[in-house]
């Protein structure tokens, strides 16, 4: 892949406000049609990125390229390319819905036909399609998905969303998503998100952010295969055989090597942990010898959680 | 005092005009639970004291919530 | 930048900003005309009023005159009351961010400040000429409009100021946060021309001297006199303008 196929590509960004460096030398590369999480716990600097990436602020220093063109600051011609779904998004209070939509595709030019039909397909995707007060009451979750339908309008290459589900209920997180999700057949996405579980649902790579760098950056099974561990987890029908099983194992490190007792450990009364795989032919014979009935023998799987908590220590 | 029929022309516009902006901005502001600062019945209260005009302009200028 | 001014337009009209303000200049179009038709009544209360300290007040007979007189004397009246509605053009944008999401559309940012400023200029000047229009309306109609000379031009020259005074309010909305940023800076500016309008030396190259206009009927005072006032305006305006495009293209939005 040659660089300007990368919708989104950032080299060695920083920023500071004051005298508080917000951003060290962020890399960032986001391949298209693809749904990218960018993760970071608050104040990592997502946001900020975000708004150099609209050319809402300047950077100190570092380059900014979106469908291969360089961002400036002001007038942002790459912005073109770009649908932005701010993290509490504000309207025209005056407007209804559709007329919002239409003035958005007024000022990109879209011509009048396509502003009516496409306005009317993503009003209904985002299930305001009935709506016909003005923006005036809604609530969160409805300005959210306006948000989403009028950052889609013109079909843009790159969708940009600010914690699109952080201030939202679990069905309006999941409505959200469901939509991101439809969204992605188009266009590629890049929302930033400290929610992890929502990354582990609809993303394909991912970065995370923290302390104003990118610490980690892949596809979501890369990210997780590297921090994978060899771990695994025994769960036996009875207190009883666990005890045993526990106490042979613990003398079978110990006859091979003194001061390893940190291999294996009891989580609950009937769950071995074996930390490490050469253990298992060893644990496989015993329980085998021994009859012992067993619920399950799996490796350990670090969730993104893991991962994240692990990565910012 | 000049004979109230020469200022007819003048007083039904006037008055009017001054019923219209009372009417809106009363209706604003019963239909409206928040206001930027203040409460109901001081908004009232100023748009009926400062009626001739700048009680509304008041009142759309600080009260007025704005979404 | 027509769907821009559309917005701009929709919003005046659906926030009633537009209504309050029609009303409020038919109001004082009205009220010139209706305080020159009761100027004789008045002068006959205070007149007994000097009687008593020893002064005589001669027979007041109204003319087209007196009411212009009054034109002139309430236009700044209506001038601040748009400068006060319009203070929040720019601000309550800024502060809602919802020009931020026009910006991440790609419409260019001095399409959006001219949409604006040509908004305000397209809201004085029809505002102005029904300010006008009624006062003429009514003039003519008890007085004929004899005995005022230039009428016009001093009516051009301050609808020309209230443009300099929309343009510095433009400006301080490029340049200021919040809305009552903007009224102090605009009412600095405003107020500190109508003093300067006191120096002998200069009053007469100001903006403010635009606002002077009545002087063509009462001191016979020609269009030529005001000539480097209305090169000095220009020149302001066009300062204003560019200052602010500027200064908004790079802001924080």
């Amino acid at each position: 892949m040659t660089q300007d196929n990368y919708i989104l590509r950032i080299e060695n960004l920083e920023k500071s406000f004051g005298d508080k460096k917000v951003l060290r030398g962020v890399n960032l590369n986001v391949p298209p049609k693809k749904v990218f999480g960018f993760v970071g716990k608050n104040g990592a600097g997502k946001t900020t990125t975000m708004k150099l990436v609209l050319g809402l602020m300047t950077a100190n220093t570092g380059e900014i390229f979106v469908n291969g063109e360089k961002v400036t600051y002001g007038n942002t011609k790459t912005n073109r390319f770009i649908g932005y779904l701010p993290d509490v998004p504000e309207y025209y209070s005056f407007m209804t819905p559709k007329e919002y939509l239409s003035f958005c595709g007024e000022i990109t030019k879209m011509d009048r036909k396509e502003i009516r039909t496409r306005s009317e397909e993503l009003l209904k995707l985002v299930g305001l399609g009935e709506e016909k007060h003005r923006i005036k009451g809604f609530s969160r979750g409805m300005k959210q998905r306006l948000g989403i339908a009028q950052a889609l309008l013109n079909r843009p290459k790159l969708l940009i969303c600010d914690e699109p589900t952080s201030a939202l209920d679990p069905l309006g997180r999941k409505e959200i998503l469901d939509i991101l999700v439809a969204a992605k057949e188009e266009t590629t996405i890049l929302f930033s998100t400290h929610i992890l579980s929502d990354v582990e649902h609809i993303c394909d790579e991912m970065a995370l952010l923290n302390e104003g760098k990118i610490i980690m950056q892949g596809s979501i099974d890369e990210v997780k295969s590297k921090r994978r561990g060899n771990a695994l987890e025994i769960q036996l029908e009875r207190k009883e055989d666990s005890d045993s099983l526990y106490r042979f194992i613990c003398e079978k490190t110990k006859a091979q090597k003194a001061g390893s007792a940190g291999k294996t450990e009891r989580n609950g009364s009937n769950n071995i942990i074996l930390k490490e795989a050469s253990l298992l032919p060893y644990t496989l014979n015993f329980i085998a010898d021994n009859n012992i009935p067993f619920i399950k023998i799996e490796k350990q799987e670090s969730t993104l959680e893991d991962i994240f908590l692990e990565a910012i220590k | 005092m000049p004979d109230i029929k020469e200022m007819l022309p003048f007083l039904i516009p006037l008055i009017i005009a001054e019923i219209i902006l009372l009417t809106v901005t009363l209706r604003h502001i019963f239909t409206h639970k928040n206001y930027k600062r203040g409460n109901r019945t001081l908004w009232v209260i100023v748009a009926i004291i400062g009626m001739e005009f700048i009680g509304p302009v008041i009142y759309f200028l600080l009260g007025k919530e704005d979404a | 930048m027509t769907a821009f001014i559309k917005k701009e337009c929709m919003e005046l009209t659906r926030t009633g900003k537009l209504l309050i303000l029609g009303i409020i200049f038919i109001f004082f179009g009205i009220l010139n005309p209706a305080m020159a038709k009761l100027t004789p009544w008045l002068y006959e209360m205070l007149s007994d009023q000097f009687a008593d300290q020893g002064l005589v007040i001669g027979e007041v007979t109204v003319t087209a005159l007196t009411s212009w007189t009054q034109f002139f004397k309430n236009a700044p009246m209506v001038l601040i009351v748009t400068i006060l509605l319009f203070s929040g053009l720019f601000t309550n944008e800024y502060q809602k961010g919802t020009l931020v999401q026009i910006v991440t559309k790609g419409l260019s940012r001095n399409k959006i400040f001219f949409s604006k400023l040509l908004t305000v200029y397209g809201a004085w000047t029809l505002l102005y000429l029904v300010y006008t229009g009624i006062t003429l309306g009514y003039t003519v109609y008890f007085w004929g409009n004899d005995g005022v000379t230039n009428l016009a031009f001093g009516i051009f020259m301050y609808w020309l100021f209230g443009i300099f005074t929309m343009s510095t309010l433009v400006l301080f909305s490029a340049l200021c946060d919040n809305s009552g940023q903007v009224l102090l800076g605009t009412g600095v500016i405003f107020f500190a021309f109508i003093l300067l309008g006191y120096i002998p030396s200069i009053k007469n190259i100001i903006p403010s001297r635009l606002m002077d206009g009545l002087t063509l009927s009462t001191e016979g005072a020609v269009p030529s006199d005001f000539t480097e006032a209305l090169l000095c305006t220009f020149i302001l305006i066009a300062f204003c303008d560019i200052i602010g495009v500027l200064v908004f293209t790079r802001r924080k939005l």
